[in-house]
């Protein structure tokens, strides 16, 4: 069963269009991961899911229903990790997440563990009474989270969690990630860190300009451009190569060079490494090392929209 | 409504958090009392210098003479004419006041209109005393008035009520004139700070978006609506809470009478409540962030207040200012405090407490437009 399906989603700010036609769905259980470059509109796209402003057209289906007709049903079942950390700086760790716990009529009790369920699943329960403002930028993205959590809905979107945070917080935002997941929590992951989604993410679909351009799994969408590989040639001194003599070995497709390295897109089917460390030989540059790069989701984003993630 | 209301508490909460904002809203109330004692309090202690001169000669000239001698702090001289611009501008004199002929048969008839005040120290003083003067005028051509013409029967009424309650009463004004000034003069400067208080709180709404708290509320059970309405509520809870320790500290403690018949004064004060956070709200609306906020607050609240007549009666000010002053929220619920003070009844009021209420709503028309008419997740609603 999917659990969210958007239809034709269209945002315009005016004239400029931040969502076109976007379609998705998205099944029970899986983590999905959105990636897409700095402007791509996931941020839109989820603020539309979230209730936070309305789409120009279109339609989003949470199991099964419309959310504009049942807004209420709609926020009790998605939890939200907005992209900018927002807690209240001057409530602690344990008043932020029981104040949005609270917000969707968790009373008592079970607001009190609830909450502290939360903490713990975020690794703070040992700073539960301190407040956000003495938090490292990981920790107060991890309160992030569990003010999102905490009311334990079945969907819980996170846009960007990761950024600016240091490697061990994202370590443990992975992980609970996937723990969420375990639970039984659909998840929603946008990102324009490749290596996290890769790492976490069971479906994946790439946004441009506002369209999904490529869905699928990993695999999948590797797969689309398994035709071609890179070969990366790191030599001691540039001076004195030709590239146009390289372009014209059998099987490349293209040559970039970037500081001292040299990257030579081929065909995948043509073996021409051979060809390839002989021009270098013969031309007397003193190559350091050489390495055939498997396709990554990198070179995939690359390929389909001839831009590179980040800038 | 859960909802509302756990929003609620919690905006209570944060207020609670941050003793010195609590200690701003609820401690500036003595503030105001203060200066109002120390403006209008040591009025009373100056003597004020009177020249007279008499050209009526009749019985109700000379009773009202006798009634301006037995002021307190009233140093009273009988003048000649030709000396009224040179003992003013030496300043032996602070003002001069002129019976002029047929003062007496005006008030016979009701009319007091035979008299003129002449002063050029500017009206602090002359105020004062003017409202002593008209208060007694405004006794005696009542009498004039019943009377009709009929001088023995203006007599008979007027011998009556000099033995009877009217003698206490006017008596008494010139204490109670002070205590009023004192309470009109603490209430202005609640207003003033009713209005900063509600401006400040409203700028929360700002910060809350700032710090993106606010977008995250609205992917929760709330929405701007009640967001903003439980804003709204504990803002208003913390005026109305302004009001009441003023009062209190005012009557209870600083023995001031306000003279202001209670319910009427509580009305007043939450018609007022609204408009300030209507304003407060027009001001947010109008605003991207907090210190464009304020920056719009300092630029209205101050002078508007000023105009208003909230620091200052606004008889001392220029004609065409005080014309201004109508056009000020804050001038109509001080004008109906007045009229309360000198007796008017909520009902005979009802204008002015229509044009509060009109404020109030053309003030919230104004913010909800401008809210509504805004998405941008950016930056704000
Ligand atoms: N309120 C708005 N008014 C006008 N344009 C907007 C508004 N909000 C977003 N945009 C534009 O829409 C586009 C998509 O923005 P969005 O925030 O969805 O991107 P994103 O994919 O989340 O990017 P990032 O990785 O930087 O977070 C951007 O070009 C942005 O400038
Ligand atoms: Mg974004």
């Amino acid at each position: 069963m999917n659990i969210l399906e958007l239809t034709k989603l269209t945002k315009k700010f005016g004239d400029f269009i931040a969502v076109d036609q976007l379609t998705l769905s998205i099944a029970e259980g899986e983590i999905f991961g959105l990636l897409g470059a700095n402007g791509a509109g996931k941020s839109t796209t989820i603020n539309m899911v979230s209730g936070l402003i309305r789409a120009t057209s279109g339609e989003i289906q949470l199991m099964g229903k419309s959310i504009t007709n049942n807004r209420h049903f709609a926020k009790m079942n998605i939890g939200v990790v907005p992209q900018d950390i927002a807690i209240y700086e001057d409530l602690t760790a344990y008043e932020n997440v029981k104040f949005f716990a609270g917000l969707y009529g968790l009373r008592g009790t079970k607001l009190d563990e609830q909450v502290k369920k939360a903490l713990e699943f975020v690794g703070l329960s040992d700073r539960h009474k301190s407040f956000p403002k003495n938090f490292s930028g990981g920790m107060k993205r991890r309160l992030n989270i569990a003010c999102a959590i905490a009311h334990q809905p079945k969907l819980i979107i996170m846009d960007e969690p990761t950024v600016g945070i240091d490697p061990q917080s994202r370590n443990y935002i992975l992980n609970s990630v996937r723990k969420l997941n375990e639970m039984g929590c659909t998840i929603i992951y946008t990102s324009h860190y490749m290596e996290e989604v890769e790492e976490v993410c069971s479906q994946i679909a790439i946004v441009d300009h506002g369209k999904v351009i490529a869905e699928g799994t990993k695999e999948q969408l590797k797969s689309i451009i398994t035709d071609t590989k890179d070969v990366w040639v790191e030599v001691k001194n540039i001076d004195g190569l030709k590239l146009e003599p390289i372009q014209t070995i059998n099987g490349v497709l293209g040559v970039e060079v970037s500081d001292n390295q040299i990257k030579i897109n081929s065909d995948m089917g043509v073996n021409n490494l051979n060809a390839i460390i002989q021009h270098f030989i013969t031309n007397q540059i003193e190559i350091h090392s050489i390495q055939e790069k498997e396709p990554n989701l990198e070179s995939v984003f690359l390929t389909l929209t001839g831009r590179s993630l980040r800038d | 409504m859960k909802d509302f209301i756990w929003l609620t508490k919690h905006f209570f909460s944060l207020i609670l958090k941050k003793p010195k904002t609590l200690l701003l809203y609820l401690g500036t109330p003595l503030v105001s009392i203060g200066i109002a004692f120390l403006l209008f309090g040591s009025m009373g202690t100056e003597s004020v210098h009177v020249g007279i001169i008499n050209d009526d000669h009749q019985k109700l000239a000379t009773e009202t003479i006798q009634f301006i001698q037995g002021l307190k702090q009233m140093n009273v001289k009988q003048i000649q004419q030709k000396d009224v611009s040179n003992q003013l501008a030496s300043g032996n004199l602070d003002l001069v006041i002129r019976f002029q002929p047929g003062f007496t048969k005006g008030l016979y008839s009701g009319k007091p209109n035979q008299v003129e005040v002449i002063s050029i120290k500017g009206a602090a003083v002359t105020t004062q005393v003017e409202s002593y003067l008209n208060h007694h005028l405004d006794q005696l051509s009542k009498m004039g008035q019943a009377a009709n013409g009929d001088i023995k029967m203006f007599e008979q009424i007027y011998q009556g009520t000099k033995k009877g309650s009217l003698q206490v009463v006017t008596h008494s004004t010139q204490d109670e004139s002070i205590n009023d000034q004192i309470s009109t003069g603490s209430i202005g400067y609640l207003l003033v700070i009713m209005l900063i208080s509600a401006a400040n709180l409203s700028g929360t709404i700002l910060q809350e978006k700032e710090n993106r708290t606010y977008f995250r509320l609205l992917s929760t059970p709330i929405n701007a609506r009640k967001f903003v309405l439980a804003n709204v509520c504990v803002n208003m809870s913390i005026m109305i809470i302004q009001a009441i320790i003023t009062i209190l500290l005012m009557t209870k403690v600083f023995n001031i009478q306000t003279h202001i018949p209670v319910w009427g004064l509580a009305l007043v004060m939450i018609l007022y409540s609204f408009v300030a956070v209507a304003i407060s709200l027009v001001m947010i609306s109008f605003s991207n962030s907090s210190s464009t906020a304020s920056t719009l607050q300092n630029i209205i609240i101050t002078p508007t207040c000023m105009l208003a007549g909230c620091f200052w009666p606004v008889e001392i000010m220029p004609n065409f200012v005080q014309r201004i002053a109508d056009f000020l929220p804050q001038h109509w619920t001080l004008e109906t405090l007045k009229q309360l003070q000198l007796g008017e009844s909520i009902s005979q009021l009802s204008l002015h407490l229509a044009i509060i209420c009109a404020f109030a709503a053309a003030f919230f028309l104004i913010a909800i437009y401008k809210f509504s008419r805004n998405d941008d997740v950016r930056t704000f609603l």
